[in-house]
């Protein structure tokens, strides 16, 4: 597929995705107002909404004090860094965001902000150590991506939606197996049950589904941003070669931000499942390269490393 | 019978209402395709402004390749009296010619070790190529601009709303110039 085609296939699937998730919310709403009136059903998306507000006001605090991460305010700090974000930041046509460093020393970078003012991004110290420039603009690139979507905005939400459904599907359970609901239907009443059980595991799953699909999307931009897949692609081929190490800051909470998988996925193996933040990096470098013949090089091409030698065959 | 009025009533809106905010997407995408343009200017005028500290330097050890520097000099002025927003093709021309004679100061340079280990000029160098990678990628933003101007431009139906709304295709800002494959890379 041309770059263009990966991006609006990929923005198509969210959006399918993204409805799948409101058919399960109404679901249990419906369910919801089956058992207790739609006043409870009223409760609950308030309750949903005022998460997803205090997630996304101190979301992004937390996940840089979480990576220790420190402000970088000029570019005699970091140069290389600084360079490759504003670069990136030119070429995509957006305002430079704000940049930090995480003493981290994994490969991997990450970037938050609800909107586009508030937004930066932040590099782990193992990556500026890992990375050439090309391949830092790639990876910039990717985060600059993901900024532009606003795809932490998105994500946001679509944590909270998983997890208020995680939640009110434990309170309706309890209600039910508690209550004295001597007019309700046995067979429904089972139904409703089931669909409670299995509709936290459907939202997780729903859930990682779009941010699958919004990573390969940021790879795509990344592209398109550069003019240079074959940069991100060196990248994703030298951090997924690098063994999980020690040290990593990320958490399960911030996990989904990250660039790359971390450590605590990759050791349970789970890349390429359903339950991955993140696509396998194979596909991510195989799309990659397949992009790289439809784009029209506006750099001098550097010769390829030995490992990408091998991919390209 | 009032249902046809109502139907065609409805119809009627939604064609207006289609009418206006295409209109106003070509307006933001050519805005945007614009402000890009601009920020070209702005990233061509930073490497104009390094270019007199450059030829200095390179002077002050090779006195007598006294041909570059004027080359250097003659292409920085037309370029600088060039403008990119009354004229992206010229220039683009203009600017591409003080590539080349900055490409040749560079190549001169090669030969004078001292000039070569200078921190001076080690520091300029560095400058005047990241420079020019910000002056890619904001002709890259500004060609991803004309590409969605233009695409959306000649697709149907808001192709008959450009017509009628006065919105040209523009020009992507590229000069044809095989690869120079000194550093540094100036492809314009």
């Amino acid at each position: 597929m041309t770059l263009l085609d990966q991006i609006r296939s990929n923005r198509r699937k969210t959006v399918l995705l993204f409805l799948g998730f409101f058919v399960l919310y109404a679901l249990i709403g419906v369910a919801l107002a089956y058992l207790w009136g739609t006043g409870a059903s009223l409760i609950v998306i308030a309750i949903a909404v005022i998460m997803i507000v205090a997630a996304l006001f101190f979301g992004d605090d937390m996940a840089v004090a979480v990576a220790r991460g420190k402000q970088i305010n000029g570019r005699e700090e970091a140069p290389e860094l600084w360079d490759a974000v504003e670069t990136t930041s030119l070429a995509a046509g957006l305002d430079m965001p704000r940049v930090f460093i995480s003493p981290d020393p994994t490969p991997n970078a990450f970037a938050a902000g609800r909107n586009k003012r508030q937004a930066l991004v932040c590099a782990n110290a193992g990556l500026l150590r890992m990375l050439d420039k090309e391949e830092l603009e790639g990876v910039m690139a990717h985060e600059i991506a993901h900024i532009k979507n606003q795809d932490v905005r998105l994500m946001t939400y679509v944590a909270v939606l998983a997890g208020s459904i995680a939640l009110l599907s434990y309170i309706v359970s309890r209600a039910i197996i508690f209550s004295d609901n001597r007019n309700a239907n046995p067979i429904i009443l089972v139904i409703a049950l089931v669909g409670i059980i299995l509709a936290p595991i459907a939202a997780t799953i729903i859930q990682l589904a779009i941010s699958r699909k919004r990573e390969f999307l940021a790879d795509a931009q990344a592209s398109d941003i550069t003019r240079y897949p074959q940069g991100l692609a060196s990248a994703l081929v030298r951090i997924s070669s690098t063994p999980p190490s020690r040290g990593e800051l990320g958490s399960p909470a911030t996990a989904h931000m990250y660039f790359s998988p971390l450590r605590l996925e990759r050791k349970r193996g789970l890349g390429g499942s359903l339950f991955s933040t993140h696509p396998p990096s194979e596909e991510r470098i195989e799309r990659l390269l397949e992009m790289a013949s439809g784009v029209p090089h506006e750099h001098n091409p550097r010769p390829l490393s030995s490992q990408m030698k091998n991919l390209l065959g | 019978m009032s249902w046809l009025l109502i139907i065609l009533l409805v119809v009627l809106v939604a064609v207006i209402a289609y009418g206006v905010i295409t209109y106003n997407v070509l307006v933001r995408l050519r805005v945007a395709a614009e402000e890009a343009l601009s920020d070209i200017d702005v990233q061509l005028k930073r490497r104009h402004d390094l270019i007199p500290n450059l030829v200095e330097t390179v002077q002050g050890y090779a006195k007598h390749e006294s041909s570059v520097f004027e080359e250097v000099t003659k292409a920085r002025a037309e370029a600088m009296s060039s403008s990119v927003e009354k004229d992206p093709a010229g220039a683009a021309r203009a600017e591409n010619l003080l590539g080349g004679a900055l490409a040749n100061l560079m190549a001169v340079a090669e030969n004078y070790p001292d000039l070569k280990a200078s921190e001076n000029f080690l520091q300029l160098q560095a400058e005047l190529s990241a420079t020019e990678d910000k002056i890619a990628a904001s002709r890259r933003y500004y060609n991803t601009s004309v590409r969605s101007l233009n695409t959306k431009i000649q697709q149907f139906p808001a192709s008959l709303i450009a017509g009628v709304g006065g919105f040209d295709a523009l020009e992507f800002f590229e000069v044809e110039d095989p690869a120079e494959k000194e550093v540094p890379q100036v492809s314009f």
